[in-house]
Order: C-alpha cells, then sequence, then structure tokens
C-alpha cells in the first residue's frame, strides 16, 4: 500500500495532468446541453462579478464624463443666462431712456458711461462720444432719475463727465415747488448740499430740489435730489444748508444723455427757457 | 522577478485578457493573454504549475465559447504541462525564447484546438492556421513579452 501512494507521490505531476486531462475530455463527451449548463454556469457564478465590475467601472467613468460636460454646459448656460438677464436689464434701461427721449423735444445726444463712476470714489465719468458728435464743455449731463453733472472736457470721440460730487461742481437749484433759490453741490465729508439758504427759508424736510435754471448751463426743473436734513452753515451763521440725497445713484448709471449745443447754445435765449420748461414739463410726468 | 511581481503579472494576463480582451484585436487578429499565462507560469513553476493555470485559463475560455466546453480545457492543460515538463531544455531568461516559446505553444495550441473543432473539414483547418493562427500567434508572442519586460525590470537600489 505505502508502495502505492510512494508511486503516487512520485508520479504526482503526470497524474494531476492525467487528471485534468480526463476532466477535460469528460467535460467533451457531454452531452451539448449539460456542456451548455456547465459553461454558462461558471461564466454566471465566476465571471460575472468581474465583468459587472468592469462594466460598472466603464458605467463610471462614463457618467464622470458626462457629469465633467454637463458641469461645463451648466457653467456656459449660466454665464449665458446672465449674459442675457443683463441684456434685459439693458433693455429695460435703454426702453426707458428711449421713452424719456421719446417724451421731449429737446435733442439729447445718448452715451455710453465708459469708465470712471464708482459712486462716491470718483468724480467724473468718461462717456464715447465727443466733439465729433457734437458735444461741448459745459453741457448738462442727465439721467431719467436727474441731473448727473456737466461735460468739462470733449476729445472728438470721448468727453469728460463733472459728477455732481466734484468738489467744484455747482448748480443753481431750488424747491421744485418754491421759488427760492441756491445753490447745490458737494459740501463737507463728501455729501451733496444746497447752500446759502436764507434763515427765513421755505425749504423743508422732503422738498425735491431741481436746477433753478439759473447758472447757464443746467435748464429749469432737473432733479437734483431731495433734502433729508435741514442745518446752520457754521462759518456765518445767517445762512442754513440743506443736506441733500442725490436724485441720481451713481452706481448705477451706464448710459447717460447729453443735452446737445443746438438745443442751448442756440442765438435765441428764449430757447433755453422753452428748453428749460420742456424739461420741467418732461419731470413732472408721471 | 519576485513571486509577487510574477503573480501580478499573471493577474494583469488574466484580467487583460478576460476584460479587455475585444480592445486589443488587431483588425481580426485577437492575442491570447491566457496562453501566455499557462507559459510563463509554466516556465516559473514547472508542470504542475502549467498544467493547472492551463485549466483554469481553459475553464474560463470554455465558459465563453459555449460549443466546444473541455476542448480550451484540453489544449491549455496539455501545452502548460509540456512547456513546464521542457523548460530546462532551454534558457528561457531571453525574451527572444520567450517570444518563441509562445509562438509556438500558440501554433501547437490552435493545433489541437482546430484539428478537434474542425475535424471534418480539413480545408477550414488549414485556412484557420494560415490565415488566424499564425497572425495570432506573431501578435500573441509580441504582445507577451512586451507586457513581460516591464515587470522583469530589475529595481536598482541606491548603496551609500
Amino acid at each position: 500500500m505505502s508502495k502505492f501512494f510512494l508511486f503516487l507521490w512520485e508520479h504526482k505531476q503526470s497524474l494531476l495532468f492525467l487528471l485534468l486531462i480526463l476532466f477535460s475530455l469528460f467535460a467533451l463527451s457531454l452531452p451539448s446541453r449539460q456542456r451548455f449548463y456547465m459553461a454558462r454556469r461558471i461564466n454566471r457564478t465566476v465571471l460575472t462579478p468581474f465583468q459587472m465590475v468592469v462594466a460598472q467601472t466603464g458605467y463610471f467613468i462614463r457618467l464622470k464624463k458626462e457629469n465633467e460636460t454637463l458641469r461645463k454646459n451648466d457653467f456656459l448656460l449660466s454665464l449665458e443666462l446672465y449674459q442675457l438677464e443683463e441684456v434685459k436689464k439693458q433693455n429695460q434701461r435703454l426702453e426707458k431712456l428711449l421713452d424719456f427721449v421719446s417724451r421731449t423735444p429737446i435733442h439729447f445726444i445718448a452715451c455710453r458711461v465708459i469708465s470712471g463712476g464708482l459712486g462716491e470714489r470718483s468724480n467724473v465719468f468718461i462717456i464715447d462720444k465727443g466733439s465729433s458728435h457734437g458735444i461741448v464743455a459745459n453741457l448738462p449731463v442727465l439721467v431719467p432719475e436727474g441731473l448727473v453733472g456737466k461735460t468739462i472736457e470733449t476729445d472728438p470721440f470721448r468727453s469728460v463727465v463733472q459728477l455732481y460730487t466734484h468738489p467744484a461742481f455747482r448748480v443753481s437749484a431750488k424747491p421744485s415747488q418754491k421759488e427760492e433759490r441756491a445753490i447745490a453741490g458737494s459740501g463737507p465729508e463728501k455729501q451733496f448740499y444746497l447752500f446759502d439758504i436764507p434763515l427765513r427759508t421755505q425749504v423743508e424736510v422732503g422738498d425735491l430740489i431741481v436746477s433753478s435754471g439759473m447758472g447757464g448751463i443746467f435748464p429749469k426743473g432737473i432733479p437734483v435730489g431731495t433734502v433729508t436734513e435741514i442745518e446752520k452753515e457754521e462759518e456765518i451763521g445767517i445762512k442754513l444748508r440743506a443736506k441733500l440725497k442725490p436724485a441720481v445713484d451713481l452706481d448705477k448709471v451706464s448710459e447717460v444723455f447729453v443735452l446737445s449745443d443746438s438745443a442751448f447754445t442756440s442765438p435765441e435765449a428764449s430757447l433755453l427757457y422753452e428748453a428749460s420748461d420742456s424739461l420741467t414739463s418732461l419731470w413732472k410726468k408721471p | 522577478m519576485s513571486i509577487f511581481r510574477f503573480i501580478i503579472f499573471l493577474l494583469v494576463l488574466f484580467f487583460a485578457h478576460l476584460l479587455f480582451y475585444q480592445y486589443l484585436s488587431v483588425g481580426e487578429v485577437y492575442p491570447d493573454l491566457f496562453l501566455v499565462l499557462v507559459v510563463y507560469s509554466a516556465l516559473r513553476w514547472g508542470s504542475v504549475g502549467g498544467s493547472v493555470s492551463g485549466f483554469i485559463c481553459g475553464m474560463v475560455q470554455d465558459s465563453f465559447s459555449f460549443t466546444y466546453f473541455g476542448l480550451h480545457v484540453l489544449t491549455k492543460t496539455f501545452i502548460g504541462f509540456t512547456i513546464g515538463k521542457m523548460r530546462h531544455s532551454f534558457f528561457s531568461n531571453l525574451y527572444i525564447v520567450q517570444a518563441a516559446l509562445i509562438f509556438s505553444a500558440k501554433i501547437l495550441h490552435d493545433a489541437i484546438f482546430y484539428g478537434v473543432y474542425l475535424f471534418n473539414s480539413p480545408g477550414g483547418f488549414w485556412h484557420q492556421i494560415v490565415f488566424h493562427t499564425i497572425p495570432a500567434s506573431l501578435y500573441t508572442c509580441s504582445l507577451g513579452v512586451l507586457l513581460y519586460i516591464p515587470f522583469n525590470l530589475k529595481t536598482r537600489t541606491k548603496r551609500w
């Protein structure tokens, strides 16, 4: 018996080979149905999990790529949407401005602000129209909400606008329903003020201050601001000054209108008055 | 090559054949990486390693064929055993010898396989051998050795 096992051990390689070959021959001799069944069984139990892993890996890779593509598209669409919203806002602004223009017989030059004007930090705007478009120095610059400033320099294709926040800016102004003229301009702490108000004044908090039309540059009736506080001018003591909330928020201004030269520097002095009246009526409309 | 790296190499061959078989084709020529696995196993572990790896790989291949279940087992076990028995007869560390072995093994494998599979059509057998087996053998031995080389590269350690 031990010789038999010794023989097996000595020929274990050949025996193993024979065993495996016999198995393969046995498998080959099986009826085709059983062969098919065995193959399917092995395939399902042993190989399918690996194939599933690979398939899932492929699926996740595809999913990741698809996700990246979708995220890119989402980003692009968000940008597009943002642009569309900007266009929509611009459209609304332009519609408003067009409506504003259509309501007045005075000739305006529509301009786009190309630089400057970050609220209190800047006192000038650069606009995209210049002397070649009929703009000269000292023309009023407006938006539908009210006064922005005046032109101070012009090149052929651009102009510099001095904003109402500029320390040198002054405009003759008055309460809209009263005939009491004063000077509006930038004051201490970069606040907007109405100066030179007499002690016995009719000006009250909440009054709308408009241009008076007396300065020679700004026509009558352009909204300048609203009175928020009245105080004594410290230096003199016999005059008051009123703190104004400006009619125009310069941070939101991107297009402006310049009252063109022909409308204001016409030889007839009356034209300015007519223009002023037109402007007054313009802002009186709801 | 360490045993660890060698097993990794065998696993790469196994899964590459199992999972990426269709992506490894060049035209209609498909490599037989299972055969490469069997040859390298036989060269490393002799006839036992060759027969067992041949049996396993043959079984896996047969599970896909659904026709002659057992035929791949037979041929691959035979190839593994034969190469395992002969491994001391040649200097198998040379890549060219390995390539020649894989090439011969593939020819022998296909000769047995198609000899049984196309027993009733001798014309089909020769056509298969000439137009499919020889290109496939060349491709298999090239790919097999190319895959083996990176695993066989010695890693140098710095000596101070």
